[in-house]
């Protein structure tokens, strides 16, 4: 994810209407994404989320240190947004249970049913927290000191949950070597 | 099975953005506004009121009469009187209403 350039950060800050709308266009799909998947595939929550998530944005972009990146501390907002919601939730935290079924993700040139039940499946079997590294690491390229900075985690203690996660991924596919020596 | 590739695709696509989102992210903004400028008005209304009560308990001696009566009319102000009837009112007694 590029970061936005500063001169509209600056102004969206100093409450230019404006330059805000552009920082939610910016970052908004990013924001959605992530926070669609970390809750499981609910648009509703996942909407509210993305709310609540620009609106702690506005009200705290004066206090923005540019210590990190815009784009990480948006993400790290998201993430507290996500847990705050999901608390008040708490049944999904431990979701073992049926996530909401994909419904939207288009279907042209996209996904096979199969693609999107693995991702259903997987993400299942995950935590709300574990769901957010995935799509954040695998995704959206975030590395593993930013992520460390985001959700207040250890680098260390993050590569080892991304490890298990890949092992569970794994177990679901057909990894690149496999797949060429199966073609070869 | 899928490849692995397949899935990180899959994972990647979601639904799109909620058009919606922005317009209400934007009506709570201004309400935030709103609540933070009423609490303001009503903490200066309190501190003016006590002014008030203050300075008229202390004896109106103390105070000359018109910033007795300015210190009022910022407190009914605060409250929410009609400014507008107030201006006309004070354009009558200086002659300057021409209507």
């Amino acid at each position: 994810m590029v970061d936005l350039d500063r001169f509209t950060i600056e102004r969206a800050a100093k409450g230019d209407e404006k330059a805000f709308r552009k920082l939610y266009d910016h970052y908004a799909p990013f924001v959605w994404r992530i926070v669609y998947r970390t809750v499981g595939n609910d648009r509703e929550t996942a909407g509210e989320i993305v709310q609540d998530t620009f609106i702690r944005i506005h009200g705290s972009l004066k206090k923005f240190s540019a210590v990190s990146a815009l784009g990480t501390w948006i993400y790290r907002i998201a993430f507290n947004a996500a847990n705050t919601r999901l608390a008040k939730q708490a049944h999904m935290r431990r979701t073992m249970v049926e996530l909401t079924d994909d419904v939207s993700a288009p279907r042209s040139g996209g996904d096979s049913f199969e693609a999107r039940d693995l991702v259903k499946k997987i993400l299942a079997a995950l935590d709300s927290d574990d769901r957010f590294l995935l799509v954040a690491k695998e995704i959206d390229g975030l590395t593993f000191d930013q992520l460390a900075g985001i959700t207040g985690k250890s680098s260390e203690s993050l590569r080892t949950k991304m490890s298990r996660i890949r092992d569970k991924i794994q177990a679901g596919t057909i990894t690149e070597p496999l797949l060429k020596e199966a073609i070869a | 099975m899928i490849p692995e590739k397949e899935f990180y695709e899959a994972l990647a696509r979601t639904p799109e953005l909620p058009s919606g989102l922005y317009s209400r992210i934007h009506r709570n903004i201004g309400r935030q506004k709103i609540f933070a400028r009423t609490l303001v008005s009503l903490a200066a209304t309190l501190v003016l009121a006590i002014g008030i009560v203050a300075a008229l308990g202390s004896g109106s001696g103390n105070l000359p009469a018109e910033v007795v009566s300015e210190l009022q009319t910022l407190c009914d102000y605060g409250s929410g009187s009609d400014i507008s009837t107030d201006l006309e009112t004070y354009a009558l007694y200086d002659g300057d209403l021409t209507n």
